[in-house]
């Protein structure tokens, strides 16, 4: 398995903010909001509808990234994957902070750690990973 | 090979692999285990570098110097001085390796990092911010550190 980028699947991130928070050099940042699920079966007949979040923004800063891959790991709806798609070098340091556009197009290359292939930018969600 | 030893034995240890042929002192560092525990390590190799010895123990806050035995420690020590603030007992310059007008030790547990004082967690974001929690913290830093 290479390790050279870390992608993101962004219909899988439920905004858990798991990975921002075991993240040991605070790259990763996430900008969500939640709102009424409107698919959940508790939403008609419940007082208090279900809520859920929807992700704004994902952005990995590889400028402090230490390739820890701590966030691959914690990540339990299977969002984060190791890629093996190389970063391409930037201009400058706020050029290194992908957003999740960008770390979609990581995905061909990503691979999960039991070697299956990763979901596709159109897949659907893959659910809590199983373990 | 790895050998643990007693902290008494710090200079002992290291007389005896001299004389055993470990005659390239590489380096010596540390590490800050709990408040008043520190790992200390050095690591000394052959002449042709074919074998090494890497010897480990604890101490408070002090230990012998090395410089007798070997020379080359005098500036590992200093810097292990400056970095974690261990005495190394009967050193001729107990005084920082590097100079500079930044104080305190940087490799303390205890040291709050700067940039992390001058940062805002990202962890801090709660994406439904009617639900009622505890505001979560940074894990590994004080909560004296954020101002």
């Amino acid at each position: 398995m290479e390790h050279k980028s870390i992608a993101l699947h962004p219909s899988s991130c439920t905004s858990c903010m798991l990975c921002v928070r075991e993240c040991p050099d605070w790259c990763i940042s996430i900008e969500a909001h939640s709102e009424p699920d409107l698919e959940s079966p508790e939403y008609s007949n419940s007082r208090r509808p279900s809520m859920k979040n929807v992700l704004d923004k994902f952005t990995i800063n590889f400028g402090d990234c230490m390739w820890c891959g701590i966030c691959v790991e914690v990540c339990p709806f299977d969002a984060l994957f190791w890629s093996s798609t190389e970063i391409e070098p930037k201009p400058t340091a706020e050029h290194l902070i992908l957003d999740q556009t960008q770390l979609t197009k990581f995905l061909p290359g990503a691979i999960r750690n039991d070697g299956t292939s990763a979901p596709q930018e159109n897949d659907p969600p893959s659910g809590r990973r199983k373990k | 090979m790895i050998q643990e030893i007693a902290a008494s034995q710090w200079q002992e240890t290291h007389r005896n692999l001299l004389s055993a042929g470990y005659v390239r002192f590489e380096f010596l560092t540390a590490a800050h285990l709990t408040e008043n525990n520190f790992e200390i390590y050095s690591r000394v190799s052959t002449a042709d570098l074919a074998d090494f010895v890497l010897v480990k123990t604890n101490i408070s806050d002090s230990v012998e110097t090395l410089i007798e035995i070997y020379p080359a420690a005098k500036f590992h020590e200093q810097e292990t001085h400056q970095m974690f603030g261990i005495t190394f007992e009967n050193h001729p310059r107990m005084e920082k390796a590097f100079e500079t007008d930044f104080g305190g030790n940087p490799l303390r547990r205890d040291f709050a990092l700067i940039t992390r004082q001058a940062t805002n967690w990202p962890g801090a974001v709660e994406p439904d911010e009617k639900a009622k929690r505890r505001p979560s913290l940074p894990p590994g830093v004080h909560e004296s550190w954020s101002s």
